[in-house]
């Protein structure tokens, strides 16, 4: 019993990526950095409630439907958790986690993707060549 | 491979002499020569002709089409080989003629007839498989030299993983008292004299089995050493492809290249029977809810239109959005009759 829970308690600790090292214990965790992690989880209920939000978004941002209608589903738009709004999602490099400068076909950092381009890793990737 | 046939109808011509003859070339050696009874002068002419017969259906009936000789036999075999080939079938034919003229000596009687007929059963027997007896051995000779080579050179992997595995399981196996090895422990008391001490063999006895460990588990599962386990097993078992058309192999069965033939919807299998219809006309799910006319009617067409457009949805999809609208109206009937929009019932305008 004892072992049984401290597996599934260690195994907890694995998988919630909001208590990284649950304050005692520096755990490695497959994510980048805090942000990174943040990203992700907006992602996640980005997806989640992508359906509902879309049909409601929809009643609301159109001519047709009665005032009344529209009125409500935007209260109900409202009531989503803002994590849940695509325009939250940062596009962040999926190695480094950097913020700024991501090659937006391949999700990474210019550095990143530079060095991986250099190593004939992309591919597709020509260097440019003219003259 | 002309030539090879060449030399085996000459093969054959040598034996009908031989056996035309009546002295086989070896039996001088021997010293043996055959008693030729002149009683039975009428029956020797009688069993010539019956071998000439047969000797002639041998001729005769091995015509083997030029494809199937290609097939079944080295067309142009190395100049060493054939040589040493060659010889091998000479002695084999001599030793089989040699063998059945000692045979029908022993037996006695008609001499000539009864090694004939050996002979032609023998060979009758190899007949109907559609070859002659020195073509086989041709074959036969061929693949043994080859195999015996390949084995001489190099074991196959299979034997390597195995033979890698037994060593691993020897040197694993953890070297406790109880398994002790016992060879020729047991025997040396024996041998011994009384006046020498003798030495008893502690751990040649009968285990008890009481401090037998068995696999005592607390509900804890071990994931990552069992996929590593795993892991290990396939990569002892599996084997890398060894050029690259097994390469395209292995890539086609990952999915990770085109499967002939060519098909645009390949790994699409969900909506493999779905009727493009289905997709596009989605008006029908409207009926029986929706009204016919009015802003809800207007909105859902739209909501139909846009729906019919989009190429990533599925039809179940599809469905379930339309379906999603119909509760929520209907959820909000109360309202909806108060502004005067759900009210108009398909049949009022139907009529």
């Amino acid at each position: 019993m004892m072992l049984n829970g401290i597996s599934s308690f260690s195994k907890f600790i694995w998988r919630s990526q909001e208590v990284p090292g649950f304050g005692f214990q520096q755990l490695r965790n497959k994510w980048a950095n805090r942000w990174m992690i943040r990203d992700v989880k907006r992602r996640r209920l980005n997806a989640e409630h992508f359906l509902e939000r879309t049909r409601i978004n929809a009643m609301r941002r159109n001519t047709v439907l009665p005032t009344e209608i529209r009125e409500i589903a935007d209260k109900e738009i409202n009531k989503f958790e803002l994590n849940a709004t695509p325009s939250h999602i940062n596009n962040r490099c999926a190695v480094t986690s950097r913020p700024r400068g991501v090659v937006k076909e391949w999700r990474l950092s210019r550095i990143v993707w530079r060095h991986l381009a250099d190593y004939n890793k992309l591919s597709g990737v020509q260097r440019a060549m003219w003259g | 491979m002309m030539l090879s046939k060449l030399r085996f109808k000459q093969r054959e011509i040598r034996i009908l002499c031989r056996l035309l003859s009546g002295t086989p070339p070896d039996q001088t050696n021997d010293g043996k020569i055959p008693e030729i009874k002149p009683k039975s002068q009428e029956k020797q002419n009688e069993s010539t002709t019956k071998i000439q017969e047969l000797l002639k259906k041998m001729l005769a009936e091995p015509k083997i089409s030029q494809e199937e000789y290609e097939k079944k036999f080295v067309v142009a075999p190395e100049r060493k080989k054939r040589d040493t080939i060659e010889v091998k079938k000479e002695n084999i034919e001599e030793s089989l003629t040699k063998a059945a003229t000692d045979v029908a000596e022993a037996i006695g009687g008609d001499v000539k007839q009864t090694e004939a007929e050996l002979l032609s059963r023998v060979l009758g027997k190899i007949n109907q498989t559609s070859t002659t007896l020195s073509d086989l051995l041709v074959g036969m000779k061929v693949d043994r030299s080859k195999e015996t080579e390949d084995q001489g050179r190099k074991e196959t992997r299979g034997q390597q993983v195995r033979r890698i595995a037994s060593k691993s399981a020897a040197q694993s196996r953890p070297r406790q008292y109880e398994q002790r090895p016992q060879t020729g422990r047991e025997n040396r008391p024996e041998q011994k004299s009384l006046s020498q001490p003798i030495s008893i063999n502690v751990f040649g006895g009968e285990l008890l089995g009481i401090f037998k460990q068995g696999p005592t588990n607390y509900g804890t599962k071990l994931e990552v050493w069992d996929h590593l386990n795993q892991r290990e097993l396939t990569l002892a078992t599996s084997q890398p492809p060894s050029n690259y058309f097994e390469k395209m192999l292995l890539w086609t069965e990952q999915g990770k290249v085109w499967k002939f033939p060519i098909n645009n919807e390949q790994g699409m299998e969900e909506e493999e029977n779905v009727h493009f219809s289905e997709h596009i006309f989605l008006d029908s799910h409207l009926e029986g809810w929706c009204p016919t006319r009015g802003p809800i009617r207007h909105f859902m067409e739209l909501v139909c239109v846009g729906l019919s457009k989009n190429a990533f949805y599925t039809v179940q999809e599809k469905k379930d959005h339309i379906l999603w609208y119909k509760e929520y109206f209907e959820s909000k009937k109360d309202l909806l009759n108060e502004i005067g929009v759900w009210d108009i019932t398909p049949t009022e305008n139907t009529v």
